[in-house]
């Protein structure tokens, strides 16, 4: 299925958990944050939301910046 | 005590430091360490997903106060929006507001930056707003709920230091709440020049991050800080255009 992952058209298997979502990519859980169609999701959403076709997800961590 | 106090928080050390461009994140330690800064600002950015990106934030000691700034923002919602994910990100509610739609001189849209004050305040943000120099602009940061204001001295990066000197100044002496300057300050005396007009703090990033030896600068500017905070607080001498003899003006041997 067609998602876009931080503004970028990607091919994603199956509908997959928040959570498994973000492991699976590679993303460090601990120093993430996760919008999820424009919304921002608590660390407790990450279990009850699901990655479905055409979503949009962005996910975002702190770097250096003045 | 002549502590700063911002957000509840009592703030010792009046230089605060931008983290962004340092060659490594392995010199941020030292440079905290050295610049002693306790206010750190961070941005907030997309992570490519596989990629082995370090988590600065293992570089700034706990006891810091992050202050995430909202770069790459060109509306005041868009503003609110990655204020709301840093905030998200559990490192507590203070948000630099940083509203930019000029991609030359990086000039902060002062009109945007009250409305993005407005609403981040009501939702009990600590806001440092970054601004163009601006006294009514300010005011009305103020009244939306900033926590102070940061005009520029200079464009971000420039290391120009305060050109903007004369209306930081009436800033400065118009308004109650705290005026750090922000961006532009380029060399330890332009950091002790503000401090010395009266402003309560101030915040540099790329006159630390790009000098060859970034701790020794950030020791420098925490001193140039110091001293132009204490001369503030002792009081500068008038000027005059003539000269005032130092020494007496009776028993001269000729």
């Amino acid at each position: 299925m067609r998602i876009v992952l931080n503004g970028k058209e990607t091919c994603w298997p199956e509908e997959t958990e928040m959570l498994t979502f973000i492991r699976n990519c590679g993303f460090n859980q601990e120093r993430v944050v996760v919008q999820h169609n424009g919304r921002i999701l608590t660390r407790e959403e990450w279990t009850g939301v699901s990655v479905q076709e055409d979503d949009r997800i962005d996910v975002l961590q702190f770097v250096g910046g003045g | 005590m002549d502590n700063l106090v911002i957000g509840g928080r009592q703030i010792v050390n009046r230089l605060f430091l931008g983290t962004g461009k340092f060659s490594s994140y392995d010199l941020i330690p030292d440079v905290i360490g050295s610049s002693g800064a306790q206010v750190v600002t961070v941005a907030l950015r997309r992570v490519d997903p596989g990629t082995a990106s370090e988590n600065m934030l293992a570089y700034v000691p706990d006891n810091c106060i992050v202050m995430p700034n909202t770069s790459g923002a060109r509306t005041a919602d868009e503003a609110i929006q990655i204020a709301r994910l840093a905030r998200a990100m559990g490192c507590g509610n203070w948000i630099k507001i940083e509203v930019i739609s000029d991609n030359k001189y990086l000039l902060p849209d002062n009109e945007e930056t009250i409305c993005a004050t407005r609403t981040l305040a009501a939702e009990g943000f600590v806001v440092l707003p970054y601004m163009n120099p601006d006294l009514t602009a300010a005011r009305k940061m103020l009244d939306c709920g900033a926590a102070a204001v940061m005009p520029l001295g200079s464009p971000i990066g420039s290391n120009r230091g305060l050109k903007t000197r004369e209306l930081v100044q009436i800033m400065i002496d118009e308004l109650a709440a705290p005026v750090i300057v922000d961006a532009g300050l380029g060399k330890p005396s332009d950091a002790a020049e503000a401090m010395e007009m009266g402003a309560a703090a101030v915040l540099v990033n790329t006159a630390i991050a790009t000098a060859e030896d970034p701790v020794l600068m950030a020791g420098a500017f925490s001193l140039a800080v110091k001293a132009g905070r204490m001369a503030y607080l002792a009081g500068l001498g008038g000027e005059s255009a003539l000269a005032r003899a130092s020494s007496p003006l009776t028993g001269f041997l000729f």
